[in-house]
């Protein structure tokens, strides 16, 4: 029976009402504070006011409206027919019924107010499925995104229960899972602690479904037990087994296995079912990814180690190569100094200059070794600086010429004059030029001819040569071209690929035409890569082969960002961080101070180590001084560092006339992830600071 | 007369040790410094015992010991194999082309002079 509450201080409309209502359960009230009180510790499903003759009636209608709202009660009123502000009276009741009180109307009034309560409970419930639905598809899709950025499998199952979790609110949840009989986990999540006798029986029962399940025998006692427990202070014992249960299962390409079994006190209706299977199948696909992911992961490891095995091997090989090596070619020079020279037949001697040149080929075979080791692995350093290139090629036919004279072939060198500088690391170049031409003596029979040259070519020119199969590759405005051309046998178009890998020496094992390890065209194209070059052939068979070295002419800027892309790689490699100094000068003079102001910090050691200048950069209207360490320092003794410089400056009257230095300091990695960003921000830094 | 001796090996260096000791022993040493002047040079001077490299330029050893042993004028004379490669296949493939003997490098010369002189007595 419905519960109605009146309020009326009139006992003979009390009594009306009364007899009215006959078929609810009317409660008479007549003091405020006593209403006020009933509604709140009772409950009610309609009340009626009357307010005619109250006195200060908004303030105890606005009373009354707080306390049903909070029972969500339905309010009508009973006002004066010619009240003023009926609209007031609307503001604080859902229905009102005017004087004089015609009963008919009051009941229909009173009907309507209850049914429309009943409707908005009715309404309320559908809402709070809808929302828990709603909530689950939160849940559901959520656990769908983390399942798919998860590649490790206990993570997988974890945000697999915590799902379950979330949107089933279970007591206990267990999951059993492997993939190989050796590596059974045995995850229990519950709310509770669990007993010893619990676990044990939760144990039993994991591995009994699992076998009912996936027909595999499995022993107790080769599960490994993991327990994520809640709260800590109440443990569940045996009766928890008795809780409603819904057991899933996971089978993935027969390589993957496992079981997850839910336990909640109330019990599982269908959507509730559906939930979990729908949870657990969404969970299918993003776990075979993390299976071929740990199988992946485990053998990029095994191979990882296997090339670090290798390479590891080939420096201790060549380092203990090189110790006893040297003692012989020591000792080697000293039987042919003049200390013995008078003592020794010439045969002898002619036998221990046999010993010295061979001497002499297993060090660079060993070289060739350390070098491409290192050359992959990114180890080597390099030490850029500007140099001609004519010199260099010059320098290696000198060396060469003797091994050419052997065969009777004629080396010749035709240099073009005039050409632009290079940024270049000196050693390498040689080694890239020594080995093109070591090749060429090598393959060229008796009496054949090489020919070395060097050129300027344009990028159009560039763009027309067979250096690499990506045509989209950058390339720079001119190149500096080496050509090593020789009448040799050629090589055949199908071998030509083969020429710049590792151990490889065309046509063949048997038929070798010469020696050496197989590494020196490999380290000459890595070193070409250093350099932002390019290492390439053309060939005929029977005519001959023609080599071609091409290294970018770089405007200062892009020397500078060379640079510094090494720079970045070797603090990189090293685990270290790494600082961009940048200092810009106001007043661009035509003696731009700050240049001679950085070199006179360096030569009276104020800047020396700590930083260390490289090269300039300039912009149409902004020159830039760019100076860099390598070491983990931070922003406070950068500051100290610059402090001093301004200091100094400002003592040797550099900066006079207005004139000023201004300086930012960009981070690798906090700031940016490579060079071309680092140097942005640095940019961005100095305007700031400007 | 002296007994001939042809050494082929593109590796003037070996070619040079084994005829210092060759020569040492009173036996004549020919060399030749690749297969295909080494195959010419057996034919021209018929030794009486040929040491023979297998990784070389043009003509590997074992084309010229196999035209060697299968042309009847000089299919008798002894043939020393030398080779860097110590794999079983590589041995069976010297033995299928008729070589005497096979010795690896790295080879001891004194080794291969006790062997020589087994063959010329």
């Amino acid at each position: 029976m419905s519960k109605i509450l009146l309020f009326t201080k009139n006992k003979n409309r009390a009594t009306l009402i009364g007899e009215n209502l006959k078929n609810f359960d009317v409660t008479s009230i007549e003091d405020e504070n006593d209403f006020l009180n009933f509604i709140e510790n009772n409950s009610t499903d309609l009340v009626i006011i009357d307010t005619v003759n109250l006195k200060d009636c908004v303030n105890f209608c606005r009373a009354v409206k707080f306390s049903a709202q909070n029972e969500n009660i339905s309010i009508i009123f009973i006002v004066d027919k010619d009240v003023e502000n009926k609209n007031l009276f609307l503001k604080y009741a859902h229905f009102f019924v005017t004087e004089p009180v015609n009963k008919e109307i009051l009941f229909a009034t009173v009907n309507s107010a209850l049914n429309l309560k009943k409707s908005l409970g009715d309404l309320a419930e559908s809402n709070a499925d809808l929302s828990i639905n709603l909530y689950r598809l939160n849940v559901l899709n959520q656990t769908v995104t983390e399942l798919s950025g998860a590649l490790n499998k206990t993570d997988f199952i974890s945000i697999m229960t915590d799902g379950i979790d979330k949107s089933l609110s279970y007591n206990l949840c267990y999951s059993l899972t492997f993939n190989s009989p050796e590596d059974i986990t045995l995850v229990i999540n519950s709310i509770h602690a669990i007993s010893s006798r619990l676990e044990e029986a939760i144990k039993i029962q994991a591995i009994l479904n699992y076998q009912k399940a996936f027909k595999i025998e499995l022993s107790s006692d080769d599960v490994k037990v993991i327990k994520n427990i809640k709260h800590k202070a109440i443990e569940y014992d045996l009766n928890v087994l008795n809780f409603d249960t819904s057991l899933q299962e996971i089978n993935i390409n027969n390589k993957f296995f496992g079981i997850i079994n839910v336990f909640r006190e109330k019990d599982f209706n269908n959507d509730d079912i559906i939930c979990l299977q729908t949870l657990v199948q969404q969970a299918t696909f993003p776990l075979q990814n993390a299976i071929l992911y740990e199988e992946l992961m485990e053998q990029n490891k095994k191979l990882e180690e296997t090339e670090k095995k290798k390479s590891e091997f080939f420096s201790i090989v060549s380092h203990e190569l090189r110790t006893p090596l040297t003692s012989i070619q020591n000792a080697v020079k000293i039987l042919l100094s003049d200390a013995f020279a008078a003592v020794l037949p010439e045969k002898a001697k002619y036998f221990i200059k046999m010993v010295e040149r061979n001497c002499i080929r297993v060090m660079s075979i060993v070289q060739d070794w350390l070098d491409s080791v290192k050359a992959e692995s990114g180890r080597l350093d390099y030490k850029f600086e500007i140099e001609k290139i004519n010199p260099i090629v010059d320098g290696v036919i000198q060396t060469l010429t003797n091994l050419a004279d052997e065969k009777q072939i004629q080396l010749s060198f035709n240099p073009t004059e005039n050409l632009p500088s290079l940024y270049i690391d000196r050693k390498r170049v040689e080694q890239v030029v020594t080995n093109l031409v070591a090749n060429a003596v090598k393959y060229t029979p008796n009496n054949g001819k090489i020919v070395v040259s060097s050129n300027l070519i344009d990028s159009v020119s560039m763009k027309g040569m067979n250096f690499t199969t990506n045509k989209d590759v950058l390339l720079s405005e001119e190149y500096v071209l080496v050509t090593v051309a020789d009448n040799g046998p050629g090589i055949a178009e199908e071998d030509i690929p083969k020429v710049f890998e590792k151990f490889e020496q065309v046509n063949g094992t048997l038929s070798r035409s010469v020696g050496g390890t197989g590494l020196g065209l490999f380290i000459a194209k890595k070193f070409a890569e250093v350099h932002n070059g390019f290492l390439w052939l053309e060939s005929v068979v029977g005519k001959g082969s023609n080599f071609y070295f091409a290294i970018p002419v770089l405007a200062e800027d892009e020397r500078y960002e060379m640079q510094l892309k090494h720079d970045i790689s070797d603090a990189n490699k090293d685990k270290k961080t790494f600082s961009l100094l940048t200092f810009c000068e106001n007043k661009i003079s035509e003696e731009p101070y700050l240049i001679e102001f950085i070199k006179k910090l360096e030569s009276e050691n104020i800047l020396k180590k700590t930083i260390e200048s490289r090269c300039f950069y300039t912009e149409t209207k902004e020159r830039f001084y760019y100076s860099f360490y390598d070491v983990n320092m931070n922003k406070q003794v950068v500051h100290f560092i610059v402090q001093r410089m301004m200091e100094y400056a400002q003592k040797d009257n550099v900066l006079q006339g207005g004139k000023k230095i201004y300086w930012s300091q960009a981070n690798y990695p906090e700031d940016a992830g490579d060079s071309e960003e680092l140097i942005k921000k640095s940019k961005k830094l100095l305007k700031e600071v400007l | 007369m002296a007994k001939k001796v042809l050494v082929v090996d593109d590796e003037a260096d070996i070619v040079e040790t084994l005829k210092f000791m060759i020569e040492m022993e009173g036996y004549e040493c020919h060399c030749a410094y690749d297969g295909e002047q080494g195959l010419n040079k057996a034919k021209e001077i018929v030794p009486d015992l040929i040491i023979l490299d297998v990784m070389m330029p043009y003509v590997n050893g074992y084309k010229v010991s196999r035209m060697l042993k299968f042309d009847s004028r000089y299919k008798d004379i002894p043939i020393l194999m030398l080779t860097a490669r110590s794999q079983e296949s590589d041995k069976e493939l010297g033995e299928e082309t008729g070589a005497n003997e096979y010795i690896t490098k790295p080879f001891d010369i004194n080794f291969v002079m006790e062997r020589v002189k087994a063959y010329l007595g």
